[in-house]
């Protein structure tokens, strides 16, 4: 199917940062589309955020990540709320492993404090015990940061997403660009599998394509420096083992490795960082772990390498500058990159899909409120959220919701068709897991992914042998068994 | 499936083969009340998709499939008209030995139980958990669920193979 499409505005890549940017423009009359490569949001680097909202100590003053994350932290919140998506304030702390290390702890609480972070305290040896009982005994301090915080990153984004959905904005998934159209130094859209797509602006969200992207409009000097980070996730029954994030002291490659508690209730590790050539290398591999279970032992040594039950990588787009670039260059002119938004990138993206909104009213765009659009959208909440008589009344309203599919994280038949059926549907099995959790508990899909596909091939109509785990050429099952008889 | 009672002697969590004895074994030493409960809509657990015969051999001196070695538990369980809920999952147990259920017929509701019999198998190690490293397209599937699949379900899991 190859037909030209035209919008005012179209956004490459349905991360976390094209979203809140698509959300965030969908209150205007414009008419807007979405082009992301993958089967369903916050498929690239979004995905493998571990969904700490950092405080902003950690960016070099003056930088625009220091400035953005430190109000983007201050946004989350609302930000979460308005949308239904549960924030959680829970602090982080930054453990010294040495005495010698602590004036490095003193200059990071300076540093936070230029940035305009609030809070920041040095604590010592017994107070770090006290809040983290389960942290090395070791460790001689840290420094304790309470308005950093976690968030279920994949709600937020679908919740964005949806939010934006609602308000018309157009979502056209598994569609790749492969260069953008230019004109007389202006640009005129993008030319994808799926066709022409034209446009009066069009903003890069690409993360680690987003270089590639930039150059193909005739523009020098945007690249990516891939760097993937593992993450470990341990099953529930370390649930409490630590109760905010810990790092360690940075080191010159970033925040190094982490210990902490997901929105989900598992404890996960990991978070080291390797530069790769490939920024598509996924893979996760011995030597990677072995070095980040050491760190993370040392850190909390409770963590057990036999009870993890879950792994997963990920890649960071980081700029050659190291700070996110966030621009409307004068030639091709309609055009707004975003290039190397890597960590706090989420913690940042509340203001950055503000700022990307001056950035079109300054000279690029008029943008007029539409009346008609919704300026508030909460995410359905999963069954397992509410509360005992909301319960029984969803029971009676869809028996549905009263049938467990994933028993790990109780998510039941009703949830998972509800995925489906939503503004942004939820049509492969990991589209079901990101947007429910089905598949995601202790015995990872072991359970239930028979059950998911049998939902899926019912809800959309389609053989189960057509039901893919995220997109073209990742069918679950290869057909039916007996054929021919 | 009969209409369940308030409270029962005993609750059975699990209608595998070690749930289905359990409840045949209780009804028989003298146990009144006895609720057998079960997450699928069939009674029998692992045993169903467990087409290959080898079953039996100690308890009938008969070679039999896990279906037909199933079926002469279902029967005799059957035959002793034992509650049962299927397409049932319990959701909590609390100290006081009161079961919260959920099913679409029954919605959320608890039980109270003189004694609880947990017979619900167990959970199949992850890759993850048995530290395989690389990357996770689809077509892993643990041995049990591609069991399901294939012999439940009827679908196919792939054409060429590699069992670890």
């Amino acid at each position: 199917m190859k037909s030209d499409k035209k919008y005012d505005i179209l956004i490459i890549g349905a991360g976390v940062i094209g979203c809140s940017i698509a959300r965030s423009l969908s209150y205007y009359d414009l008419r807007i589309g979405v082009i992301e490569k993958s089967s369903y949001v916050c498929s690239g680097q979004s995905k493998a955020n571990g969904g700490i909202i950092h405080a902003g100590h950690n960016s070099k003053p003056g930088t625009l990540k220091a400035r953005l994350n430190v109000m983007g932290n201050r946004m989350f919140p609302k930000f979460c709320s308005d949308m239904g998506v549960e924030f959680k304030k829970i602090g982080m702390m930054v453990v010294a492993d040495k005495a010698e290390k602590v004036p490095a702890l003193e200059a990071l609480k300076a540093q936070g404090i230029i940035n305009g972070v609030i809070g920041l305290r040095i604590i010592g040896k017994e107070e770090l015990l006290r809040l983290e009982p389960n942290i090395a005994p070791s460790l001689s301090g840290a420094l304790f940061i309470p308005s950093a915080g976690m968030v279920n990153v994949h709600r937020l984004v679908i919740a964005s997403a949806e939010h934006a959905a609602v308000n018309g904005v157009d979502f056209i998934f598994n569609n790749r660009v492969r260069k953008l159209m230019v004109e007389d130094d202006k640009l005129k859209g993008a030319v994808t599998d799926k066709g022409k797509f034209y446009s009066k602006i069009l903003i890069n969200c690409a993360g680690t394509e987003s270089g590639k992207i930039a150059n193909s409009a005739g523009l020098k000097g945007y690249s990516i420096i891939p760097r993937k980070g593992e993450y470990y996730i341990l099953d529930k029954k370390y649930r409490g083992l630590v109760r905010r994030p810990c790092f360690f002291t940075p080191n010159p490659e970033g925040k190094g490795v982490t210990v902490f508690p997901s929105s989900n209730g598992n404890v996960l590790f990991g978070g080291n960082s390797i530069k790769v050539e490939d920024s598509t290398d996924f893979s996760t591999t011995k030597k990677d772990f072995d070095q980040v279970y050491k760190k993370a032992q040392k850190l909390v040594p409770g963590i057990a390498g036999k009870e993890i039950i879950g792994a997963f990588a990920g890649i960071r787009s980081t700029s050659t500058s190291h700070d996110f670039i966030i621009e409307a260059p004068h030639k091709p002119s309609g055009f707004i990159i975003l290039n190397g938004i890597d960590s706090p990138g989420l913690s940042s993206a509340p203001v950055i899909s503000e700022h990307v909104t001056s950035l079109i009213k300054d000279g690029l765009m008029d943008l007029r409120k539409d009346p008609n659009k919704k300026h508030t959208y909460k995410i359905k909440p999963l069954f397992r959220e509410l509360g005992p008589v909301e319960k029984e009344l969803w029971i009676k309203k869809d028996k549905r919701f009263a049938r467990i599919v994933c028993r790990c994280e109780e998510i039941t038949e009703g949830d998972i068709v509800s995925a489906i059926h939503s503004p942004i549907p939820a049509e492969t099995i990991d589209a079901v897991k990101f947007k429910t959790w089905a598949g995601a508990g202790r015995c990872q899909g072991g359970f239930d992914l028979e059950r998911v596909l049998h939902i899926l091939s019912r809800e959309c109509c389609l053989p189960p042998e057509n039901i893919t785990k995220n997109g073209q050429g990742s069918n679950v099952v290869t057909g039916k068994t007996k054929v021919g008889l | 499936m009969s209409r369940t009672k308030q409270k029962y002697d005993i609750v059975i969590i699990g209608a595998g083969p070690a749930g289905l004895a359990a409840a045949i074994s209780a009804k028989e030493n003298g146990a009144e009340d006895v609720l057998l409960i079960e997450r699928l809509d069939c009674l029998g657990g692992i045993l169903q998709q467990c087409i290959h015969p080898g079953f039996g051999l100690k308890k009938f001196r008969l070679y039999l499939t896990g279906p037909e070695y199933a079926k002469k538990y279902i029967d005799s369980f059957l035959k002793l008209k034992i509650d049962y809920l299927l397409d049932t999952c319990v959701l909590e147990v609390t100290p006081f030995k009161k079961v919260l259920v959920t099913s679409p017929t029954t919605g959320l509701k608890t039980l109270e139980a003189g004694s609880i019999i947990f017979a619900m198998g167990c959970r199949e190690r992850t890759r993850a958990n048995l530290n395989i490293f690389g990357d996770r397209p689809a077509g892993i599937f643990t041995a049990g669920t591609a069991q399901r699949l294939i012999n439940i379900e009827g679908l196919m899991v792939g054409k060429e193979i590699i069992i670890l």
